[in-house]
């Protein structure tokens, strides 16, 4: 009259191993379901015995307790419905408890008894694998849990009734196959945009780097445009970092139709979100946007308009390479290596600086307009330029020539310099330039003894801070990397030096 | 009592005597009938093998309307008034414990539902 069945309950990205212990004995009947369930694994009891109900099965009129172990981990979410029901089976004998032993279950219940999808499939999966288990998940998911690895049991039912015939042998059900999202799926091309040679430079570099890049620029000037261009230069992930991004997906539940794809993710989230949507948590921790962005774009449109504190969440992630939350009952941590990549007008108006244009508030509006970004969030971006507006003149021009296809292949070429040369180093959390910090920076990018006279020079004219020094080195190094050359050298501090945010640091002086 | 009273009180009891009777027909030993306690009444209390069945028995004009006239508040009041019992009746527990209905009609076959509800 006992059964225990396994599923797990997620904290971050970790699937952590629940033991769910059902036992039928006699008494008053009820169903009572215990170990710190929030309200839908509570309510799981009715969808249980509705499930059951529906394929003929009554619920015994016995005392029927559920035990979630260990206590004192919270449960959330709908997937215990289908680890719930199964033990009840398998106490009350309606199948044999030996059936279920090597498998983690998870899946929601319906009323009619068919399994409906989850979210975070893949992680548990990949849990279930650690574990030395197979997995018991709903036919939707399936094709995503197939990924975790090819040699494990996986079985994607339906409805319970095909789960029931399976372990009967009356039926069997087949592996399901790994989904792999269609590959040269259309990506806008850098291609479409005409002028702007300077803003597509750096673009490039940005991607070269994998360095945080803020466009400064009048409305209509392109800023979106190039930054949703940014993830068709990107090279594709590879095969670990696509199994990292599409955990992250799989969790927030929006692996569609179970396909893995190799495209960066680019996320642009409206500037009215709100901390818990940017950064993850609330009382059910999700991941945020930032998350969702692990290892590809978070687009920020008109940077000012965020909420500052919101703005702020971002730095610590951005430092860390992943959000921690932190709440009373959790502390959570989703990885979240994100490149950001943020929009922004001169001021409200949107005009200032532009020539032959003067803003009826001056100076101050600029300037009370840019100082809502803190200083330690500007501080963070390494590549900051100005979009002027396009002219007339510029798209009566011709197509570019050159599209996100040569530039891809430049990029690809520069990362790889990067990836061994980080590698040679034994830095494996380096990945790009953009990772690359203090003592590291200095013994890859210091300058030739031109290259460090041009930057001594600049460091006294323009008041370089320590940070912006660091920041003048990453950019030089990457642009030697796209070059192709072993040190880092004159021509390249001074390209790097244009990418420091002239207009920002002026409104500042200014105010 | 007024007549209409009487005339369903008299029926109550007949419709009571009829489930006591289906459940001796159906092998079951009855313990108890129309036991009251402080906390609830129980129409029936009947036994057979492990099982052990606290028995509403409910009279309407038809059986849909029996049905609808076990209330939430009633459920409560039998398990509560189940539990007294069980606290007298020591030699009870280890029984598999169940709460069933029986709806009467006139002219019609007394209708057993068994497990009607749960805790």
């Amino acid at each position: 009259m006992f059964a225990r069945v396994t599923t797990v309950a997620f904290e971050g990205i970790e699937a952590r191993a629940v033991d769910v212990q059902v036992q039928i004995s006699s008494g008053m009947p009820a169903f009572t379901i215990v170990g710190l369930p929030d309200k839908a694994v509570a309510e799981s009891r009715e969808r249980v015995r509705g499930a059951l109900d529906a394929i003929g099965l009554a619920l015994p009129p016995k005392r029927i307790t559920v035990n979630l172990a260990p206590a004192d981990l919270p449960k959330e979410g709908s997937h215990y419905d289908l680890p719930i029901a199964l033990g009840v089976m398998a106490s009350a004998g309606a199948i044999a408890p030996d059936a279920i032993e090597g498998f983690c279950v998870l899946g929601e219940l319906a009323l009619d008894g068919s399994i409906a999808a989850i979210a975070g499939a893949l992680p548990a999966a990949i849990g279930a694998n650690a574990m030395e288990k197979g997995l018991i998940c709903p036919r939707p998911c399936g094709a995503e849990a197939a990924w975790a690895a090819s040699d494990m049991p996986i079985l994607a039912p339906g409805d319970l009734l095909q789960l029931m015939n399976h372990f009967k042998g009356l039926q069997t059900l087949r592996r399901p196959e790994p989904n792999l999202e269609p590959e040269g799926e259309a990506m806008p091309d850098l291609a479409d945009i005409k002028g702007q040679e300077t803003a597509k430079r750096a673009l490039e570099v940005a991607a070269a780097g994998g360095h945080h890049f803020l466009m400064v620029g009048p409305p209509g000037s392109g800023k979106s445009m190039l930054a949703k261009r940014l993830p068709s230069i990107l090279p594709p992930l590879g095969p670990a970092e696509m199994l990292e991004v599409s955990m992250i997906r799989s969790l927030a539940g929006d692996l569609a139709g179970g396909r893995i794809g190799r495209n960066r993710p680019f996320r642009a989230p409206h500037h009215s979100a709100s901390m818990a949507a940017l950064v993850g948590g609330g009382s059910r921790p999700r991941p945020g946007e930032v998350a969702l962005a692990h290892l590809g774009v978070l687009f920020l449109d008109e940077l000012p308009e965020f909420h500052p504190q919101v703005l702020d969440a971002l730095r610590q992630p951005l430092e860390s390479g992943e959000t921690v939350i932190a709440r009373a009952n959790h502390r959570i941590a989703y990885p979240s290596r994100v490149q950001l990549v943020a929009a922004m007008n001169p001021c409200r108006c949107g005009h200032a600086g532009e020539p032959g244009y003067s803003c009826r508030q001056g100076q101050s509006c600029a300037a009370r307009y840019q100082a809502r970004i803190s200083g330690p969030l500007l501080d963070r971006i390494d590549l900051q330029i100005e979009v002027p507006a396009v002219s007339a003149a510029d798209l009566v021009l011709p197509r570019p020539t050159e599209g996100s296809a040569e530039v891809r292949e430049r990029v690809a070429a520069a990362r790889a310099i990067q990836t061994a040369r980080y590698e040679s180093l034994g830095l494996p959390l380096v990945r790009t330039n953009a990772d690359a910090d203090g003592a590291v920076l200095e013994d890859v990018a210091t300058p030739d003894a031109e290259g460090l006279g041009l930057l001594r020079d600049a460091a006294r004219t323009l008041y370089l801070s320590a940070r912006g020094y660091h920041r003048t080195l990453r950019v030089a190094r990457t642009l030697a990397d796209l070059d192709g050359a072993e040190t880092v050298s004159r021509v390249h501090i001074a390209e790097a030096l244009s990418y420091r945010g002239e207009t920002l640091r002026r409104g500042k002086m200014a105010a | 009592m007024s007549r209409a009273r009487t005339r369903a009180y008299r029926d109550g009891v007949m419709a009571e005597t009829l489930a006591t009777v289906l459940f001796r027909l159906k092998g079951y030993r009855i313990l108890a009938t129309r036991y009251r306690s402080p906390v609830g009444e129980i129409d029936l209390i009947a036994t057979k093998g492990a099982r052990l069945a606290f028995v509403e028995v409910k009279r309407r004009k038809t059986y849909g309307e029996a049905a609808f006239a076990v209330t939430a508040k009633q459920k409560r009041r039998i398990v509560r008034a189940a539990q007294y019992w069980l606290a007298s009746h020591q030699n009870a527990a280890g029984r598999d414990i169940a709460f069933d209905v029986v709806l009467c009609a006139p002219w019609s076959l007394p209708r057993h539902i068994k497990n009607a509800f749960a805790l």
